[in-house]
């Protein structure tokens, strides 16, 4: 309390204005909307383990589904590719037969 | 010569700790904890200065999002409840304005309207039936313990204003409480 003299003088008795001294608080609400404003304009951070926003989580399980997209379809392209049977041979040049080194004779 | 550490109260010490927890790493329990410890008496003025229970919380939420938005700019020239306390007055303040009504500290009025003769008032009642700017002086120092001082710089007015305004303002309620402990008794 102020120890001002001049405004003690005709100070109300103090436990009368103990009674106006209550405590109250706003709705629950308030603080969420609070918080969730400041943490919309990167005042706050998040904290883990605290419920995120419905377009958040959303975002979240979209991301993963393409993410699990991609791998699926990357495991299924080396799946076929090891059932595959392998490509024909091509014939080269060292495939062709040696020839002798002494002429034959053929008659 | 060893230094000798600044002494603060234990909670204003933790105020600071606190702000430079939500500055530093933006810390949302950090700002929760402010936000218990501070916003008791910041809604119990509300409630007494705005029209409605829903204006009050307006009144507190808008002056809480203009604090921690501008919480860099706070340069501990007063305590955090005082600076607390301005922006809720500045909000309620603007809440009437937009409303038609004002907070006119320097006005030599008191009392809105007195109760009719017979009708019996509270203490609640008799403080809502201070003008504005009287009712906020009263509550600022009877009720909260602001000095003039710094009542003077919440309203932006002169402490010798603050002053008059509070003396104004008991008289009343003595007046309105002892015209109802009369009814009371006959």
């Amino acid at each position: 309390m102020s120890t001002d003299p001049d405004s003690e003088q005709d100070a109300l008795p103090e436990e009368l204005l103990d009674r106006l001294r209550t405590t109250t608080m706003p709705d629950a609400s308030v603080e969420q909307r609070i918080v969730a404003t400041l943490e919309r304009r990167r005042v706050l951070r998040r904290t883990a383990g605290r419920p995120h926003t419905p377009w958040l989580v959303a975002a979240a399980a979209a991301a993963a589904f393409l993410i699990g997209m991609r791998v699926g379809e990357r495991r299924a392209a080396g799946a076929a590719r090891i059932a595959a049977p392998p490509p024909p041979a091509v014939a080269t040049s060292d495939d062709r037969p040696a020839l002798p080194a002494t002429p034959v004779l053929w008659f | 010569m060893p230094s000798i550490p600044v002494r603060m109260p234990p909670d204003e010490l933790s105020d600071r700790r606190l702000v430079g927890a939500v500055l530093e790493f933006g810390s949302d329990p950090a700002f929760r904890e402010l936000y218990q410890r501070h916003t008791p008496r910041l809604h119990r003025l509300a409630l007494r200065m705005a029209p409605t229970r829903d204006d009050a919380d307006d009144a507190v939420q808008e002056a809480w999002l203009r604090a921690a938005t501008g919480l860099r700019t706070f340069a501990w020239q007063s305590t955090l409840a005082t600076w607390l306390f301005g922006i809720t007055l500045n909000v309620l303040r603007e809440q009437s304005a937009r409303a038609g009504r004002g907070i006119d500290v320097s006005a030599d009025e008191v009392i809105l309207a007195t109760a009719p003769v017979g009708d019996t008032i509270d203490l609640e009642r008799a403080v809502r039936m201070l003008a504005p700017g009287a009712r906020a002086v009263f509550l600022l120092h009877d009720v909260e313990g602001f000095t003039h001082e710094e009542i003077a710089g919440q309203l932006g007015v002169t402490a010798g204003t603050s002053k008059t305004q509070l003396h104004r303002a008991r008289r009343a309620l003595r007046v309105m409480l002892s015209a109802h402990q009369a009814t009371e008794r006959s």
